[in-house]
């Protein structure tokens, strides 16, 4: 008798994925742990995880926000300016090294170094450039905003009961002399390359492994039920610098980042994986998930793995209408809202002459 | 291009411009038809083919005769102003500072620092919600002739000094709440950079929707951005406007027909 004969049809590569349908798998995923609708969650993590927050709010569910939009920016400029992207306005966070340090930032354990960049007389917060599009107007303001910024990542992590966190990439740049890890290189959004300053890093499994225990160690310190649904982007790199063709780059840094998922969900019962980076970037869509940059991915690809999310916990994805908070706020109403008498005496003194 | 045929909309921010319209050196005496209404009232305004249709609004034609009809027709027209109709510079600024400040403004810990660019655009998108931009927006969606917007006037200094005590009950909730909200950004230090920013984000919305965005006339202004009390429609209306006023406004609307 072989060991795989009583196997389930998911153990099986024809029936668990040649045979399935581009609509989604069967019996992919499995949850660890129950998410209720109330339950407060924090997102964070590379761009692909702005997919998931946006659907987990849609369908009910509590995504904190800590940094709302001011009224009156459209839902597409909220979004240029960081705002409803994640649970606080920190911007893609790509590596979990950068996670890591934006928590003890924020907690008083780390001080970033050359962190204000400027650009034709404008500042930006190098750990977020592309939340302020068109910089600020002195370095003074930058530490403002990060100083609130901080504040509010303390808000939420204090307050936060799961943390979904998408790993997006291995490679970085480094200003070597503070360890200081940055969302983009120097140069690209602000500031200047200085390649006595500023390294290349690719994260190995082990800093991998390690940095995330270091994150879920001091979020539990603050919230010890603190549970965690990691994912991998299925975004490839745009570029790599690491001297490898971009195609093995991506491949690489993805494999990394799996296995780090897969060995901290293996040894953790509070942390959970859910495969919507095999879903989307794996032999099953044969590409169809993607956009024609084949980078980028489509809505059905989003949908189609929010489904056997959202389906896995107990919600269909049809039947929870929830807000979506990229939808401007309604307007409060204000003194000057309701027309009242005087507004009325006044057409009529010069209009009923 | 010398309007033969102007039609001004609004709400009650319109009666100063009504007021002064008959000036004899105006370009627009004897020309102009009032379309106007309480806001609310105008909620409700649409297109029905060419014309500009409201159950509630008002209709007074050349020369100032109130007709029964509550629409306009947009052909028969060859310019279109609206005025006030929700679109105030202390109004939305007001909306926006209870959540956030410019860096440098006074703050605590509920409020957020906000970057001038954000501002300008969050009030673009305040503005386009307005219902002076949502009308003028529907005018032009049927005719390419000129469009101008005219936010209504700041309130008037003096509402930073009033005895809420002295007036009428009917105004005065309406007051204590638009003293909490406006007087705070009533002022030099504020008031000021707010509306530099107010302007710029209108001209930005004007050159998206191709409506022209005729600013406050200076001279009425404070360095607070509020009305000065001398153009005030009456020591007890610290909102609206009156004829002198109204008259700086047409002049400025002729400065931007002629250039």
């Amino acid at each position: 008798m072989s060991p795989y004969e009583r196997l389930p049809p998911r153990a099986f590569w024809r029936s668990g994925v040649a045979e399935q349908s581009l609509t989604g798998i069967a019996d992919l995923y499995r949850k660890k742990f129950a998410i209720t609708p109330a339950a407060k969650i924090a997102a964070a993590g590379s761009c692909f995880a702005q997919h998931i927050s946006r659907h987990l709010r849609l369908h009910g569910y509590s995504v904190m926000d800590v940094e709302p939009p001011p009224p009156g920016l459209t839902s597409e400029m909220a979004r240029r300016f960081g705002y409803t992207l994640y649970s606080a306005r920190y911007g893609n966070i790509y590596v979990v090294r950068h996670l890591l340090q934006l928590l003890q930032e924020a907690y008083g354990h780390f001080e970033p170094g050359d962190w204000i960049w400027e650009r034709q007389g404008r500042y930006f917060d190098a750990l977020r450039p592309a939340v302020e599009p068109n910089g600020l107007d002195s370095p003074e303001e930058v530490k403002l905003h990060r100083k609130q910024h901080l504040a509010r990542v303390r808000r939420l992590f204090d307050t936060a009961e799961v943390f979904v966190f998408t790993f997006g990439l291995t490679e970085t740049w480094i200003h070597a002399p503070s360890g200081t890890v940055y969302p983009t290189a120097p140069g690209t959004v602000a500031g200047a390359f200085d390649s006595n300053l500023h390294l290349f890093k690719n994260f190995i499994f082990d800093e991998i492994y390690s940095d995330f225990m270091r994150v879920r160690q001091l979020l539990q310190s603050l919230r010890p039920d603190m549970r965690f649904i990691l994912t991998v982007s299925p975004v490839p790199l745009t570029a790599t610098a690491s001297d490898q063709h971009v195609l093995s780059a991506t491949l690489y840094s993805k494999s990394v980042l799996r296995a780090v998922a897969g060995q901290l969900e293996k040894e953790y019962a509070d942390i959970d994986y859910f495969p919507s980076y095999e879903l989307i970037a794996s032999h099953f869509s044969r590409g169809r998930f993607f956009e024609a940059n084949l980078r980028s991915v489509n809505e059905a690809g989003i949908q189609t793995a929010m489904d056997i999310f959202l389906r896995e916990h107990g919600v269909e994805s049809a039947a929870l209408p929830g807000k979506d908070q990229n939808a401007s706020d309604p307007l409060v109403m204000d003194a000057d809202e309701e027309d009242d008498v005087v507004c009325e005496q006044r057409l009529l003194e010069s209009f009923a002459r | 291009m010398m309007p033969t045929a102007p039609c001004f909309i609004g709400n009650s921010h319109v009666a100063c411009i009504k007021d002064a319209v008959d000036h004899p050196q105006s370009l627009f005496k004897d020309k102009v038809t009032f379309f106007y209404s309480r806001s609310k009232s105008l909620e409700d305004t649409e297109l029905n083919g060419r014309r500009l249709i409201s159950a509630s609004a008002q209709v007074i034609s050349p020369p100032h005769i109130q007709i029964a009809q509550t629409e306009v027709d947009i052909d028969s027209h060859d310019l279109f102003a609206f005025f006030g109709l929700r679109l105030s510079m202390v109004s939305l600024c007001s909306r926006l500072y209870e959540r956030c400040r410019l860096p440098g403004h006074p703050t605590d810990p509920q409020h957020s620092p906000i970057s001038r660019s954000a501002m300008h655009a969050a009030l673009e998108g305040l503005a386009a919600d307005t219902l002076a931009i949502r009308l003028a927006k529907l005018v032009r969606q049927c005719t390419d002739k000129p469009i101008f917007v005219v936010p209504q006037p700041g309130p008037s200094e003096t509402l930073r000094r009033v005895d809420l005590e002295s007036l009428g009950p009917a105004v005065r909730e309406r007051f204590e709440r638009a003293k909490k909200s406006w007087v705070p950004i009533m002022n030099e230090e504020i008031g000021g950079v707010l509306y530099d920013i107010f302007v710029d984000a209108l001209k930005s919305l004007g050159a998206k929707e191709r409506l022209v965005f005729v600013d406050q006339p200076r001279e009425t202004m404070t360095a607070g951005c509020c009305t000065k009390p001398e153009y005030q429609a009456h020591p007890k209306d610290l909102l609206h406007a009156n004829r002198l006023y109204g008259l700086k406004v047409l002049q400025e609307l002729e400065g931007c027909l002629r250039r």
